[in-house]
């Protein structure tokens, strides 16, 4: 044999050999009966990092393809998810809308801080950085403010897309900044000593009146001469810089998981699809250094500037590409190329702004799986279905009552627009909710009682099941998946036979939470005359101290 | 069998090695990692995320992850610094005094190339134009231009001065073989002036003329013979011929965008008369025609082009020197052809592509060209002409095409054109070399 025959031999019997003996690895595991994750133990101050917004998308949209690593990277389910199939709170996420009652007042309020006291307000700096418009403020009691302005020609449409993205994202559980709606005239604005402006070059000299007014000769006025702009609060803690959508911050211990594994980022996908965030990158993440009131201090991790969402993110020649393909998308164009252009996206033909106020956010060609944001974003490429259904979860629980204040609250001029801002909402809600609540197999709150299984059905509770009056297969498995029934199909799901099945299984021992789970029972709903939605799993087990048979959780979405 | 055995218990020694993705980790890990309060350990979380293959990998890896890693530093100092903005303030600034970057080449093969140009008077009814540029392949250009003028008409006095070190010649006629590459240099000096008049309806008239200085030099080009090695008997070569240039021309532009139906047309002609000892004294006429289908409105068209240029001796003149005359290949004529691959007197080209956009700024075409050089009429029959076929790639912003690719098939092999920026047209192109790329 020769030597270079030899060698790749070599080199393809390394590589090999690891891989198949590592896909040989599989199991059933229960995964933790945790509703937090106690990410927030105190640590020495991390170092602050910078991203490259443009590193970003090169990488993301090309570079990344050319990498061995990436390409035999396997998929793997979100790690930070309970026995309940839920994200933990955490410094994270905190589980809001959905899990309880939340009504419109309790998200103004929810928001940490509070608006800037009325004007006068102090101009701290002129930030040049960013699309839109900015200045430095402080009220009177001394808080600090970014003012952003709506760029000329879309009066109200960033500010009012920014607010209501904020109080959205907050309900759904992130970490936002607290963002408001405020009005001013130029007046209002006082310049001293402090107020300072750094030019491009570098360069730092006094800011003057004349170089905020420079600011505001490019926007558009309210008709009553009055500006707007959204008022939006310094976090508190030390800025450390963004947060990247993979990996991990490797000077955080409470930092554990890598980010393309946490579900509340995967699946953030939908909710970001709902509102069209399609600006959702790493420079749009912020990470601080936090002091809770105990005075543990640790990262929190926000997601900032929701500007962009609803249809304020345009692209000056392409604005109906926004939300259905990327900046650079490779299966378009390979579609335009193989159709020799003749194939003609749906959203050039019939993409239409109806209120400048909104920009393109239409619920007509909204496809909340095909949904994309203006860049690949690879925790988003990394949800699985499993992630997806909790995210629609989510985006289902706002409330048709709700979504009309969420509106209201983007303080639009005219009425006409506050009713296409709902009208869109809802309709790009019940797109979600009618895609993913059908796909998967939509049961929460379950439970045994005797030989039933009892469950909230998602789909029929908020109107979104296709297949009418609901039915379902099921049928039991041992823990290492082989069949003790056949599957069968009903309405309700009976199990006669649970007790004399559990007792023939193999009990395992009981794990660190005294728990000690016997059966799974594997369920589907009926997506329509021919196909099941993906199953839900439910693990049926014991605890230590009580032997009667019970629901230890679930999981969706199963292969 | 002993090396499969050995193979096997590498491997084996790989696949069990700590990682390294685990051994970056230990001080940043709590103490504790059966924690209970935690959704998983970090033990969980090695277990899941533990490839077998990832020692391997990342050795293999090692060159990708420099090269982003620096790719990744470098950007983020870009940003840091706001070397963008910078840019764009400085670019700005420079606008505003008159004073315009030029970046790209002098036609194909010319080399990436940098300078500016200052003018003085931008927004009045006069200007008074400087430029220099200079590309690495050491192509120059010095131009002063005064321009006078209205929206109607527009009076023009330029003088220009080009070095072209490495132009590419194959001898005269359409048998010249591709083996015969030649190169050599092109010093161009004119001054002429030039009036422009818009006429009704998408019609504008011209009239130009030059006196102009061209001497053809032994090219530069290390790797290629110099032309009068090969071709010794080529006249005029290393002696300076001054001429004067005159002409007009009728442009037509019936556009509709470009994807839109478009009809342009060019005609005109001019007189070259030799100064001083020589006696060339030739009429050349030109003409270009372009029609644009559209196949999708705004999406893909088809699009044909035309053009000829033929010269005429007056009787008793001089040859017309090689460098004077019409040449065919390269991106702008024959796509499949080397550039500049056949001179002659006369040239006829046709080209029909089929453009289509692929994205806003990125558009794909199929091309069918055909062109002939020839001395005579009779020699243009069907079957002497050059044909290729290929397809080609543009990407470009809302001004200007910024990269062209274009990849094309002929009886002569495969060619790759890589062009970057655009370098539009002269109004007339009489006998100054100029290197412009298919718009």
């Amino acid at each position: 044999m020769k030597k270079q025959t030899r060698a790749a031999l070599f080199l393809f019997i390394a590589i090999l050999t690891p891989v198949l003996a590592g896909a040989a690895k599989s199991g059933f595991a229960l995964r933790r009966p945790l509703r937090v994750d106690s990410d927030d133990k105190s640590i020495p101050l991390p170092k602050a990092r910078q991203v490259s917004d443009m590193y970003a998308v090169l990488y993301n949209s090309w570079l990344r393809h050319l990498s061995l690593e990436v390409a035999l990277e396997k998929k793997q389910p979100a790690l930070n998810v309970n026995a309940w199939d839920e994200v933990p709170d955490s410094s994270w996420f905190t589980n809001r809308i959905g899990v309880r009652p939340l009504s419109f007042d309790e998200v103004t309020k929810g928001l940490e801080g509070r608006p800037p006291d009325a004007a006068p307000w102090r101009v701290d700096r002129r930030n040049d950085s960013g699309y839109t418009p900015k200045v430095e403020i402080q009220d009177a009691t001394g808080q600090r403010y970014v003012l952003k302005f709506d760029p000329k020609g879309a009066r109200e449409r960033n500010s009012g897309a920014e607010r209501i993205g904020t109080l959205i994202m907050w309900a759904a559980g992130y970490n936002v900044p607290h963002n408001t709606i405020a009005y001013f005239r130029p007046d209002d604005l006082k310049f001293d000593d402090k107020s300072s402006y750094r030019d491009p070059f570098g360069k730092q000299r006094r800011l003057t009146r004349e170089d905020v007014e420079a600011v505001l000769n490019g926007l558009d006025p309210m008709p009553d001469g009055r500006y707007r702009g959204i008022a939006s609060l310094y976090l508190p803690g030390n800025p450390l810089g963004p947060f990247i959508f993979t990996g991990r911050r490797k000077d955080d211990p409470n930092d554990l998981i890598p980010h393309e594994l946490r579900r509340e980022i995967r699946g953030m996908k939908v909710i970001a699809a709902w509102i069209n965030h399609v600006d959702i990158k790493d420079a749009q993440a912020m990470d601080m250094y936090h002091t809770s009131p105990d005075g543990r201090k640790f990262v929190r991790h926000y997601m900032l500037d929701l500007s962009a969402t609803l249809g304020a993110y345009e692209w000056p020649i392409a604005p109906y590409r926004v939300g259905h393909e990327y900046m650079f998308d490779g299966s378009t164009m390979g579609r335009s190329f193989l159709s020799l252009g003749l194939w003609r996206r749906p959203w050039e033909v019939s993409g239409k702004v109806e209120h400048q106020e909104v920009g393109y956010f239409s619920p007509e060609l909204f496809a909340p799986d095909k949904w994309k944001p203006s860049f690949p974003n690879l925790a988003f490429e990394n949800m699985d279905d499993g992630d997806g259904y909790w995210g629609a979860k989510i985006v289902t629980s706002f409330s048709a009552e709700m979504i009309r204040k969420l509106a209201e609250a983007g303080d639009y001029s005219r009425p006409e627009v506050t009713k296409y801002v709902e009208s869109t909402l809802r309709a790009r809600r019940d797109a979600v909710g009618a895609y993913w609540l059908n796909r998967v197999t939509p049961l929460e709150e379950i439970s045994l009682a005797g030989s039933l299984i009892n469950f909230r059905d998602l789909a029929s509770d908020r109107g979104f099941a296709v297949a009418s009056p609901r039915e379902y297969r099921f049928r039991v498995e041992t823990l290492d998946r082989k069949r003790l029934t056949a599957d069968a199909i009903a309405r309700a799901v009976d199990l006669p036979s649970l007790l004399q099945l559990a007792s023939k299984a193999a009990v395992p021992t009981a794990d660190r939470h005294g728990r000690i789970p016997i059966l799974l029972v594997r369920i589907e709903s009926r997506k329509n005359e021919r196909e099941w939605a993906l199953p839900v799993e439910v693990v049926l087990g014991r605890s230590v101290n009580n032997p009667e048979l019970k629901v230890l959780g679930w999981t969706h979405a199963t292969r | 069998m002993k090396t499969l055995i050995a193979t096997l218990v590498a491997a084996a020694l790989i696949a069990t090695a700590p990682d390294a993705y685990a051994a970056q980790q230990p001080s940043a890990e709590p103490a504790a990692p059966d924690a209970d309060d935690r959704i998983v350990t970090a033990e969980e979380v090695r277990e899941a995320t533990r490839s077998t293959i990832r020692v391997p990998l990342r050795v293999i890896s090692y060159p990708y992850r420099a090269v982003t890693r620096g790719m990744e530093k470098g950007l983020i100092k870009v940003e840091r610094d706001h070397l963008r903005e910078r840019m764009r303030q400085w670019t700005d600034r420079f606008r505003e005094l008159g004073i315009t970057p030029l970046f790209g080449g002098m036609g194909e093969q010319t080399g990436f190339g940098g300078g500016a140009s200052y003018t003085i008077g931008r927004s009045g009814p006069q200007r008074l134009t400087f430029l220099a540029r200079e590309t690495f392949a050491r192509y120059q250009e010095f131009d002063t231009r005064w321009t006078v003028g209205s929206s109607k008409a527009e009076f023009t006095l330029a003088g220009s001065y080009q070095w072209r070190p490495m132009e590419n010649f194959y001898g005269l006629g359409h048998r010249s073989q591709r083996s015969d590459r030649t190169d050599f240099a092109l010093r161009q000096t004119w001054v002429g002036t030039h009036i422009e008049v818009a006429l009704p309806k998408h019609f504008k008239w011209g009239v130009e003329n030059k006196i102009v200085g061209t001497k053809a030099l032994p090219g530069t080009n290390p790797l290629t013979a110099s032309t009068q090695e090969i071709f010794p008997d080529l006249p005029g070569f290393g002696s300076l011929l001054r001429m004067y240039s005159g002409g007009a021309y009728v442009k037509a532009d019936f556009s509709e965008g470009e994807y839109g139906w478009t009809g342009r047309a060019h005609i005109g002609s001019s007189y070259q008369h030799g100064l001083g000892e020589s006696r060339l004294r030739y009429l050349s006429y030109e003409a270009q025609v372009e029609g644009r289908m559209p196949v999708r409105r705004g999406q893909s068209a088809f699009v044909g082009q035309i053009a000829l240029n033929v010269n005429h001796e007056r009787a008793g003149s001089d040859e017309i020197p090689f460098y004077l005359r019409p040449h065919i290949g390269g991106s702008s004529t024959l796509r499949g052809y080397i550039l500049d691959r056949f001179y002659g007197k006369n040239l006829m080209r046709m080209s029909l592509d089929y453009r289509f956009r692929l994205q806003p700024n990125f558009e794909a075409s199929i091309f069918h060209d055909a062109g002939q050089i020839f001395d005579r009429s009779s020699e243009l029959a069907w079957f002497n002409w050059h044909r290729n076929y290929g397809i080609s790639f543009r990407f470009h912003n809302n001004y200007k095409t910024i990269l062209r690719l274009e990849y094309g098939f002929s009886e002569e092999g495969k060619m790759f054109h890589v062009s970057f920026g655009d370098r539009a047209p002269q109004p007339m192109g009489g006998p100054v070399r100029y290197g412009t790329y298919r718009r």
